[in-house]
């Protein structure tokens, strides 16, 4: 580094802790914060904070970080600013199979834990399909359109099984598809706490080729870059990070594709060793701050996931694009 | 000291039956500057590549400082050769001074991290080049010329004592181009480096280089400037375009 951002990265920090601590204290139900710290809980507190709030940030965290990280390496390896942790296709390919468990006529209509082992299975095997095409086609613009295809392939299905779907398995999908960080009691954490642990931790190590890879492939390969493990090591990233996530949150859009824009942005930088930390920690931001809003504090509602992160994100990249014109990731 | 020795080097063209190089043999070491001219498609860029190691040949073997490339580990060889294809994507959202420290990551460790040693060659490196007016520019701000200048940098940065570059003054303006092969010079007379250049640029190339590697139609031909000119393969590369060539000061001017 350049110059000490020692001073971004507290702020950083600062933000995360704070929406974690808001994410566990702010709710419908309120408990005061004198019962949290004595320990003096009533059954039903003891319950929302253990059972809901907690987990539901935790998840919060994990997914926002692993999306985000995931979002980052993508754009890097397609050199796309457009790509996000779905070009691969995984998190399609876990939609499919949620589908086919929710709207066929299986009688295991929404089931989460049916919808969960659905949608792992269907994100594996599209990600086994990605790898064998990394592996097989040293062209990465090949694998891209392979995993968007396969994005409106699994899409066409979809449509198809809605079609002839009934009403209440319809909206079964459809609530699936709002996307969520509220469906994991805290016996069910450890399913996607060790995926998205193991893949963060592992994260660092890509990080040297990817910036490499800024200047190109063969820039990457003469300065000792092996490219192809390179490559294969980004699409296991993210696809695990992916369908880990699809699984167990549903499909959540945005997070993946604008939270490296807002890092670069914001930490003035391209560079890996910066962005890849700041996007972590942005984008478990980000994921709370969205699920803050879209609990709706005070009130008994709540609304998509999905819809707060694309409404609430959408124009804030915009104004930061226009603001930070000359801090561009690519010409 | 270093060399870089190409033997018997073919290169072929998928989908073409004749050879694009054929059996091309030529050596080149320290305190040597070559320049690689000839048409566009005779295989200039491909040969720079086999030599670089980033593509394989059909056939022959290129060795760096007596060592076949096969046997040269992949993190070991941004450490003997640097080199600059024209082909390395333009970044944006850095500075220079970042830009140009990329050249030190065959040197870091898993991370990438530079220590203060690393940056002070960065910093050696940019006063070494007369950039310093640059360090601090953001790299999508600056020119063509000086986006080359930092690029050229980079590959001082990594500190190999050959460098291999495909075209480095395409699109520079005439000053800008002879100010770039000063500097290439600079490298092999005062840094004893082995220097390799592809460039369609003839009278640069014969008055600067101290050996000229000309390719045509699968032919290829390695001498000094005075050989070279008046050889039939340059005759017959310069014949198609009507153009005659002036053995003294390596100019040229239109047939009448």
């Amino acid at each position: 580094m350049t110059k000490s951002r020692f001073g971004f990265w507290a702020l950083s920090a600062t933000v995360l802790l704070v929406l974690m601590l808001m994410s566990v204290f702010v709710g419908t139900v309120h408990i005061p914060l004198s019962n949290i710290f004595s320990g003096n809980l009533s059954e039903l507190e003891r319950v929302i904070l253990w059972e809901s709030r907690f987990p539901r940030t935790i998840v919060a965290v994990l997914a926002g970080a692993g999306l985000a990280a995931a979002g980052l390496v993508m754009q890097t390896l397609f050199r796309n600013p457009l790509a996000g942790p779905s070009v691969l296709g995984v998190s399609s390919g876990a939609s499919l199979m949620v589908a086919v468990v929710t709207l066929g006529s299986f009688g295991l209509a929404s089931s989460p834990n049916v919808q969960m082992i659905a949608a792992i299975a269907g994100s594996l095997l599209v990600l086994l399909l990605i790898l064998w095409a990394a592996n097989r086609f040293a062209d990465i613009a090949t694998v891209l359109i392979i995993g968007l295809m396969l994005s409106f392939f699994t899409s066409s299905i979809v449509s198809l099984l809605q079609a002839f779907a009934s009403e209440s398995q319809i909206k079964a999908f459809i609530f699936w598809g709002f996307g969520s960080f509220a469906g994991l009691g805290s016996d069910q954490l450890i399913y996607l706490t060790v995926p998205i642990l193991v893949a963060l931790l592992a994260s660092p190590f890509l990080i040297k080729g990817l910036n490499s890879l800024l200047l190109g492939e063969m820039h990457a390969t003469s300065m000792g870059v092996n490219v192809k493990q390179l490559k294969l090591g980004a699409i296991l990233f993210s696809g695990v990070v992916a369908g880990t996530v699809t699984a167990f949150c549903g499909p959540i859009a945005f997070l993946g594709l604008a939270t490296p824009h807002i890092v670069r942005l914001f930490f003035k930088s391209n560079d890996h060793r910066i962005i890849l930390p700041g996007s972590i920690l942005g984008g478990s931001s980000i994921a709370l701050f969205c699920d803050l809003i879209a609990r709706l504090p005070g009130t008994d509602m709540a609304i998509p996931l999905n819809s707060v992160c694309a409404f609430m994100g959408a124009p804030v990249v915009i104004y930061l694009i226009l603001k930070g014109r000359k801090s561009r990731m690519l010409i | 000291m270093s060399s870089i020795e190409a033997q018997h080097i073919d290169i072929t063209y998928p989908g073409r039956e004749r050879n694009l190089i054929r059996a091309l043999s030529f050596s080149a070491s320290s305190n040597e500057l070559i320049a690689v001219v000839g048409a566009n498609g005779s295989g200039k860029s491909s040969l720079l590549r086999v030599l670089a190691g980033l593509q394989d040949p059909n056939g022959g073997v290129v060795k760096w400082n007596g060592v076949q490339l096969a046997d040269i580990p992949g993190t070991t060889r941004p450490k003997l050769a640097a080199n600059l294809f024209s082909s390395y994507q333009r970044v944006a959202g850095m500075i220079a001074r970042d830009l140009i420290a990329f050249g030190r990551q065959p040197y870091t460790g898993i991370f990438g991290k530079l220590k203060s040693s690393d940056w002070q060659v960065v910093d050696q490196t940019i006063s070494q080049l007369g950039i310093s007016s640059l360090a601090n520019a953001m790299v999508e701000n600056l020119s063509d010329g000086e986006y080359r200048k930092v690029m050229f940098a980079r590959m001082w940065a990594q500190e190999a004592d050959t460098m291999i570059l495909d075209e480095p003054m395409a699109h520079l303006d005439m000053p800008t181009s002879v100010a770039f092969v000063r500097q290439l010079a600079t490298a092999v007379e005062q840094y004893q480096k082995t220097v390799i250049f592809s460039t369609h640029d003839m009278p640069l190339a014969f008055n600067f280089a101290h050996q000229i590697l000309v390719i045509d139609g699968g032919d290829h031909l390695y001498g000094t400037p005075e050989m070279v000119i008046k050889s039939d393969l340059m005759h017959r590369f310069l014949d198609k375009s009507g153009i005659e060539f002036e053995g003294r000061s390596f100019n040229y001017k239109p047939d009448p």
